[in-house]
């Protein structure tokens, strides 16, 4: 701790003051951080598989088009390489025509009248996923 | 036909794995998701009947008693497991699931009634979409429709009631009369606010300015009488009430409207903040213009001429136009005593044990569950975070897995726009803290209170405290981690303006950090230059609802 480090006590509380510049320098605590069990896990497990109970994916894997869309991501997961998954993509997509709102793709229908006529290559598979 | 369900059919199997990825703990649950035996799931692997044959539309495979955090999350990750699993809510209230967090926070800093139909967003680059609803509405269906869908889904039924749950017969019955069978059921009731015996035997006119908060009907309405109202006073020293204080006399920066808050003890949160921190903190209240009434109670509420007049213990009379009582919830546990559950002494809610099972096929989550912690014992939490992963892990349970709640839950509060305050654990002040803040520099924003003292006319009393610990303000707590210790083992950490990830103070706590030296473990909440390569969020742009995303991202890296 530096000089202008100070500390105090006030009952059973005890508290040190001291500059941010002290607290930034390495820290020798040693905390064990190998058994800590969480289920909040990212959007990737361990094992490289989508965490389909990421709080990140929201309504993805719960929603009308879940079957779909973890299909979708399931296989571009897989193969790391999306284009390979188009029939996939394409039963998501046309399930989401059908929840517009839900999976925000009105923006990307603007101008388009007849879903039909949407083809899937104008969308980018990426995007999708949030 | 056949082929689409061939096609689904093999789907859904090959989906059902990836949930396991967590092992199951026990073995009875391998068995269980080896041969799944829900109903609904068995359903699905049936040929497509013409709907009327086989449904009963009384009959509910997942049904969730309330809608609201803790409930989503619940359906969220029943479906996420079983995909097609059909899901049931049943809500006192008339409205789809929201969010209950912006009510007392965002939605008053902003233009609140445009806000009103959004959804409910964690993303970050969607700040504007402030939040209430969980999702857009067609998300859900009716009960006649998720009954009789192949592909399951979500139905909320909106403005009924529950009032007695037979889990021999797993059947609900609804005041309305209905019963409802079910296979899996999750009560996630929440709680309903306390209100003060003084105030539920006052006069009808006294009643029509009390306002009790938890719903979006409250706010709305509170939002609505305070349009025009020249001074409201907020009775409770909690989260709630500091943050609607704080809110309401934002409110007041526009309409001219006096707020004050009366304190029933010597400072905020006493019962969270170790008192030189609760001291600090309500400086900073009344930085947010708020005049606060330290250690006094409502003695009495009249009305004369137009006005509630409020009178406190210690003597002192005020004249408001509008009373907002936030003096805690308490859970909802009427089911309790028709349905023959158990509710604990200590702590109130249904007791559940560590996979949040009150009997067989019924589980509790969120407010309502007293569970039991490995780590930190039997509590109950009344908290956002903890509604929603204590309704996941119901969900997952309620399809077949049996995880234990091993999350220790977060919550979060902010003092107008200066301070943030985020904590983990066992928050509980009669503990002994350890605290390391930072001394900073400037001084200026603790130099207050201007706007109060135009206003304060008779509050002699008030302010003893400020002038008594004015020494305490050259200690700026501005920024700081405090971990709460129970034996030398810390079981909470709170920071203030502290914006890491909160995963540092959950591996605190797991750890214990038992005879290691506070000092250096402080320092972990504090970015090392060399590896925080991400810029320090501001408290404005951070804001702990919207960060669900990143937070998990920064876990992984």
């Amino acid at each position: 701790m530096s000089s202008s480090a100070y500390c105090r006590e006030e009952g059973k509380d005890k508290m040190i003051f001291t500059t941010e510049e002290e607290l930034s320098k390495p820290s020798t605590a040693l905390i064990d951080i190998d058994t800590y069990e969480t289920d909040e896990k990212g959007p990737v497990l361990d094992n490289g598989e989508i965490n389909f109970h990421c709080t990140c994916a929201g309504t993805m894997f719960s929603g009308p088009c879940n079957i779909e869309i973890r299909e979708f991501l399931t296989c571009s997961n897989k193969d790391k390489s999306p284009e390979k998954c188009m029939e996939q993509f394409e039963a998501m997509f046309n399930c989401e025509l059908d929840y517009p709102e839900i999976y925000d793709i009105k923006d990307k229908l603007e101008g388009v009248d007849d879903k039909a006529s949407k083809t899937v290559k104008e969308l980018d598979p990426e995007t999708k996923e949030s | 036909m056949v082929l689409f369900v061939v096609k689904k059919k093999s789907s859904v199997e090959k989906l059902s794995e990836a949930p396991n990825e967590n092992p199951p703990i026990e073995n009875d649950s391998q068995k269980i998701s080896e041969a799944p035996t829900s109903p609904a799931e068995e359903e699905y692997k049936t040929p497509l009947d013409p709907p009327t044959e086989s449904v009963d539309p009384n009959h509910v495979p997942y049904l969730i008693i309330g809608a609201g955090a803790a409930a989503f999350s619940a359906y969220k990750a029943i479906r996420v497991n079983n995909p097609t699993a059909k899901v049931v809510m049943v809500t006192e209230e008339n409205h789809l699931p929201y969010a209950r967090p912006p009510l007392s926070k965002d939605l008053w800093l902003t233009k609140a009634k445009s806000f009103m139909g959004m959804k409910f967003s964690k993303r970050k680059e969607e700040v504007p979409s402030l939040p209430i609803y969980f999702e857009y509405s067609a998300l859900y269906t009716d009960l006649k429709e998720v009954t009789n869908n192949k592909r399951g889904g979500v139905a909320v039924l909106m403005g009924k009631k529950v009032i007695k749950l037979d889990a021999d017969k797993k059947k609900v019955i609804l005041k309305s009369g209905e019963e409802l069978t079910y296979d899996k059921c999750l009560i996630a009731t929440g709680g309903k606010p306390k209100n003060l015996p003084l105030l539920q035997k006052a006069s009808p006119e006294v009643k029509k300015r009390v306002n009790l908060f938890r719903t979006v009907d409250d706010f709305n309405h509170l939002e609505e009488v305070t349009q025009n109202a020249k001074s409201v006073a907020v009775l409770g020293g909690g989260f709630l009430g500091t943050e609607l204080a704080c809110a309401l006399s934002k409110k007041g920066q526009t309409n001219g409207m006096k707020v004050y808050q009366i304190v029933p003890e010597t400072g905020w949160w006493t019962k969270v903040l170790p008192q030189f921190v609760s001291k600090w903190m309500s400086h900073q209240v009344e930085r947010e213009g708020v005049e606060v009434i330290y250690d006094d109670k409502l003695f009495s509420a009249g009305f004369k001429d137009g006005q509630l007049e409020l009178e406190l213990l210690k003597g002192r009379l005020l004249k408001v136009d509008q009373l907002v009582v936030a003096v805690g919830i308490e859970p909802c546990v009427e089911l309790a005593k028709t349905s023959g559950l158990e509710v604990d002494n200590q702590h109130g809610g249904f007791r559940v044990n560590s996979e949040l099972q009150s009997r067989s096929d019924v589980w509790v989550a969120g407010d309502a569950s007293c569970f039991y912690d490995i780590k930190l014992g039997r509590r109950r939490v009344e908290h956002h975070d903890h509604a929603e992963v204590s309704g996941r892990v119901a969900g997952r349970n309620m399809t077949g897995e049996s995880k234990p709640y091993r999350h220790q839950s977060e919550f979060w509060s902010d003092i107008g726009t200066n301070v943030f305050i985020r904590a983990v654990g066992i928050t509980d002040s009669t503990l002994p803290t350890f605290g390391v803040f930072t001394r900073s520099q400037n001084k200026e924003g603790n130099t207050n209170s201007s706007e109060n003292s135009k206003t304060d006319k008779n509050s002699q009393q008030i302010s003893t405290l400020e002038k008594k610990d004015n020494s305490d303000l050259e200690e700026d707590l501005d920024k700081g981690v405090i971990f709460y210790l129970k034996e030398n083992v810390v079981v909470g950490v709170l920071l203030i303006n502290i914006f890491r990830d909160l995963l540092i103070a959950r591996l605190v706590i797991n750890d214990g950090a038992e005879n290691e030296d506070l000092y250096e473990v402080a320092k972990l909440f504090f970015p090392h230059p060399k590896d925080d390569l991400e810029e320090e969020p501001t408290p404005e742009k951070e804001k702990p609802q919207i960060s669900e995303s990143d937070k998990t991202q920064d876990k992984k890296s």
